[in-house]
């Protein structure tokens, strides 16, 4: 499955208390400061006043990284935007890595270190592209093998279990949680 | 893979497949450096392909202005304009009217080619921001498979035609409008007639004079519906009105006609875009808008060239085929009428909401409901679930409205309890439509190149505080509109609000500090029957407390019933002006509060760094320049298909492409010319080739006749030297004619008839 539009979300742990516009601050020094390897950071764009939506966006070329809130639960995406190297378990490595990584990040940030906190038990992936991977059976079975090699490297372990989400018109997504 | 190009072939028009397929080969022409910028911006433009701010490749990080370093190396997609930056896609949608379905395709793109949220415009337009200029074939043919065209949705062209969002279902108006602002959006789509103007015509439909829905003062070309009696029966029409228009110089617009019979509807808004293309202003883009030349000319001067141009107009059936199917048109409800009973259980705020955002239809047992969108956005993920639930309470009508809102029509009393329980289910239950606290506003900062103050911050920020006190409010000024633009152009329309707000800016203690123009008094009812005056300037953080001394001092000071217009005009624009002054001349010190330097909702230093050049009016591309472009692009497209051995449609593809040129040359002397072989290559001759028009110092006639020859012999054989041969020859005319272009400007042009040469 050629799949290049890779989404990836970790959930902010339970007990955080963070907002989505706690993130405007921050994702601007984030451009000040280019604190994001490999990406060319553009804009902030606040949608906090939709509920349930992208909350705040830091847009780059590559991606954008949103406080999501879509399905219920505040987190961080990374949604990628342009085409990435290899073949697509590196592809979702890759997201993976970017979105662990900007968290580390946010989790450093003075301004909101005793607010959030994410959970690296498991995380959500949707594919973005209804065109090359509809929300069916046959395309989850195609990604799982891709999607299970980066959740046993993302947790170290292959203890995990991959559990289709969404309705018809929704895009396929898999929640990937860790039961070790 | 399938793209989505094969998996949606059936089910898109043909034509509108074609169209796309022209302007995918149209970027690969700008990549490859065989397109003008300036040629494909417009071209981009008028496929709603719209440019955002940053995309010149600069932005101000708040503490200096930096290089943004696009990957695109130096690939434009208009002046100034980076390939590969983030751009805005505007999408169409005629009257406001689509359904179930189309909202799910629009919510799907969203998600997949920006960030999943959906912006509902002041115009009843969809805007996605963030998008990538490579993804828009793709998304323009998701759209086309459902009926969604984003043609002509910007650029110099005929955009969105907008209309009353309860039309047909509203008790006061005259008759349905629906169907005529359909008909006409249809008719002018792409229509050769509106392809040559010097800015955009907006276009709008109310059903009633006393209302505001449809804002026609404020239009180009704005149509009233109306009434009266000729021999005893009553006859419907439509009151025109042309030359009205805001941005920074506001319109009211003049009356063309009091009572236009329904089948001149369509040939007179032709006519007049004829001589709006012949006689507008193409130069000075500050003043190409029809307001201007309906300025200039004055009404009755207008009026009478329309008429000449109305008269000479060849025949079209569509001016009134459509009429025949108006009998059958009409909307069907999904469910029988029943009334709200009174031991019906309501859900909390379900009154409130009722109060506010439900009105009754003029068929007895049902009402429109108004979802109330914040700034005008709403989720895909909302979408849907609101698409269903139209399916489930309506069936399949939903409308967007000028004031950023979407409605559902036909709900019927019974349902609304557990419709507003849904709504507030996924988050559109929000109370105070059509309220004070229902701010509307146009991008501003947050996206517009143009924007200079963050008018959605503001608007935001009134929301929210408006809304806090909505239950405590004198009912005098909830009635009232906040409109904001985040600059002196009006896409949030603020000089037809009650409190109208445009963004400026004005250097204090050495510092930019973001302000809003205030302007009280425009009048929204009566189709946007008067604009507001501006009182002054005042700091943007300041703008909240303007509306608390306003409006207390209105509910204070109101007379009777007064309005709010009225209020404001009695007591004049000294007093008002006397209410702001302090906030207008006191200012902290930047040290003492830093945060007044800044704009709502961004924490960076203000600064006027960010303004790139505007693309609202497009590149002026002259209509010949764009007809050579697109034979200059069938050209391509012939080697392309002689690259895959297809002979004989190379062949066709450059003789069109040499047809077309010479058509457009001719078109300057002989604007109804046909695009048919015989006719244009014997005009061509007579009027180019006789007259030596076309002759090239040195080559002389050389050129015109490589377009002779294939013309007399037909097509060249199955052999791919001729072919190429040909290729080559078409774009020699294609250059020749360019050539000769450039020649006819430097003299006198010549006068455009519409019947001189028939």
């Amino acid at each position: 499955m050629d799949l290049q539009r890779i989404s990836i979300k970790l959930y902010a742990q339970p007990e955080s208390e963070v907002e989505a516009r706690d993130f405007v601050p921050v994702f601007h020094s984030w451009i000040q400061n280019q604190r994001v390897a490999n990406h060319l950071l553009i804009d902030v764009a606040n949608y906090a006043h939709v509920p349930d939506g992208p909350g705040v966006v830091l847009a780059a070329h590559e991606a954008s990284y949103l406080t999501d809130q879509s399905d219920g639960e505040f987190g961080l995406l990374y949604q990628r935007k342009q085409p990435q190297a290899g073949e697509l378990p590196e592809r979702v490595s890759a997201s993976m890595q970017a979105v662990r990584s900007a968290a580390e990040s946010l989790e450093e940030e003075d301004d909101l270190k005793a607010k959030v906190q994410f959970d690296r038990r498991r995380f959500r992936f949707i594919a973005n592209d209804r065109l090359t991977a509809p929300n069916t059976e046959a395309s989850f079975a195609a990604l799982k093998p891709a999607l299970s090699q980066a959740a046993a490297e993302f947790f170290g372990h292959d203890q995990f279990t991959l559990t289709r989400q969404g309705s018809d018109k929704e895009r396929l997504s898999v929640l990937v949680q860790s039961t070790a | 893979m399938e793209s989505w190009k094969e998996q949606l072939a059936e089910r898109i028009p043909e034509q509108w497949g074609e169209e796309i397929d022209i302007f995918e080969t149209q970027m690969e022409l700008r990549k490859r450096g065989k397109l003008d910028e300036k040629i494909f911006a417009e071209s981009r433009l008028r496929r709603g392909v719209y440019g955002q701010r940053y995309d010149n490749g600069q932005r101000h990080d708040g503490v200096e202005t930096r290089s943004l370093s696009y990957p695109s190396n130096g690939l434009t997609k208009g002046p100034e304009t980076a390939w590969d930056a983030p751009g805005m896609q505007r999408i169409k949608i005629p009257f406001g009217g689509l359904t179930p379905d189309q909202l799910e395709v629009l919510a799907e793109i969203a998600e997949e080619y920006s960030h999943g949220i959906m912006h509902v415009t002041t115009r009843q337009c969809f805007q996605f921001h963030f998008m990538h200029i490579e993804n828009t074939p793709s998304m323009m043919r998701r759209l086309a498979a459902v009926g969604i065209t984003t043609r002509e949705a910007c650029g110099n062209s005929v955009r969105n035609i907008t209309a009353c969002p309860t039309a047909g279902v509203c008790g006061g108006e005259s008759f349905d409008v629906t169907p005529y602002a359909k008909a006409l959006a249809d008719f002018l789509l792409a229509h050769p007639d509106c392809q040559d103007f010097g800015r955009k015509v907006k276009t709008a439909f109310s059903g009633c004079q006393s209302e505001a829905c449809g804002l026609v003062m404020m239009h180009d070309i704005g149509a009233i519906a109306v009434k009266k009696v000729e021999n005893g029966e009553e006859v419907c029409g439509f009151a025109l009105y042309v030359g009205g228009g805001l941005g920074a110089v506001p319109h009211q617009a003049k009356l063309f006609s009091a009572f236009l019979p329904l089948e001149e509807l369509l040939p007179t808004a032709q006519a007049i875009a004829r001589v709006f293309a012949r006689l507008g202003q193409k130069k000075n883009r500050a003043r190409a808008r029809l307001k201007f030349l309906v300025a200039k000319l004055g009404i009755e001067e207008f009026r009478r060239l329309v008429q000449e141009e109305r008269k000479i107009l060849p025949l079209d059936p569509r001016w009134t085929s459509y009429l025949d199917g108006l009998p059958a048109y009409g909307e069907t409800p999904l469910k029988a009428p029943a009334p709200l009973s009174a031991d019906q259980p309501l859900p909390e705020g379900f009154e409130e909401w009722r109060r506010t955002n439900v009105k009754a239809q003029k068929q007895p047992g049902y009402v429109v409901a108004t979802v109330a969108l914040p700034l005008g956005d709403l989720t895909s993920n909302q979408a849907r679930k609101f698409a269903d639930l139209a399916r489930k309470y309506v069936g399949e009508s939903i409308r967007t409205s000028v004031e950023q809102n979407l409605l559902l029509r036909w709900v019927r009393e019974a349902d609304l309890p557990e419709l507003y329980a849904d709504l507030k289910a996924i988050g559109l239950g929000t109370a105070n439509a059509n309220t004070i606290v229902d701010v509307t506003s146009c991008p501003g900062t947050d996206t517009c190149k143009l924007g200079i103050a963050a008018s959605r911050g503001l608007a935001k920020e009134l929301r929210t505080r408006l809304a806090a006190k909505s239950y405590e409010m004198d009912e005098a000024v909830r009635a009232l509109r906040i409109k904001v633009s985040g600059c002196f152009n009006s896409c949030g329309q603020h000089h037809v609000a009650d409190l109208g707000f445009f963004g400026n800016s004005r250097t204090i203690n050495g510092y930019k500090v973001p302000h809003f123009q205030v302007v009280l008094g425009g009048q929204w009812k009566e189709n946007a029957g008067a604009v507001g005056q501006p009182i002054g300037a005042v700091p943007s953080k300041r703008i909240p407390d303007v509306v608390d001394r306003i409006t207390d001092h209105f509910v204070r000071n109101r007379q009777g019933d007064e309005s709010f217009r009225e209020f404001t005009t009695r007591v004049g624009k000294q007093e008002l002006r006397s209410l702001i002054e302090d906030l207008m001349r006191s200012a902290p010190t930047y040290d003492e509060n830093p945060d007044f330097y800044r704009d709502w909702g961004d924490v960076r230093e203000f600064t006027l760094g960010d303004l790139g050049v505007g693309e609202c009016a497009g590149e002026v591309v002259s209509l010949l320049q764009f007809n050579l472009a697109d034979a200059e692009r069938q050209v391509f497209e012939a080697q392309l298909r002689l690259e895959e051995n297809h002979y004989e449609q190379a062949d066709a593809l450059a003789y069109r492409g040499m047809i077309n040129a010479a058509c457009a040359l001719v078109r300057q002397q002989f604007y109804d010319v046909p695009d048919q072989p015989d006719v244009v290559v014997r005009e061509f001759t007579t009027r180019f080739l006789d007259t030596e028009l076309f002759h090239d110092k040195y080559a002389k006639g050389k050129f015109a006749r490589y377009l002779i020859r294939r013309y007399e012999w037909g097509p060249v054989a199955e052999d791919a030297e001729a072919v190429r041969q040909l290729i080559d020859e078409a774009q020699l005319f294609i250059d020749a004619a360019h050539a000769c272009y450039a020649r006819l400007q430097e003299q006198k042009p010549p006068a455009i008839s519409a019947s001189a040469a028939a």
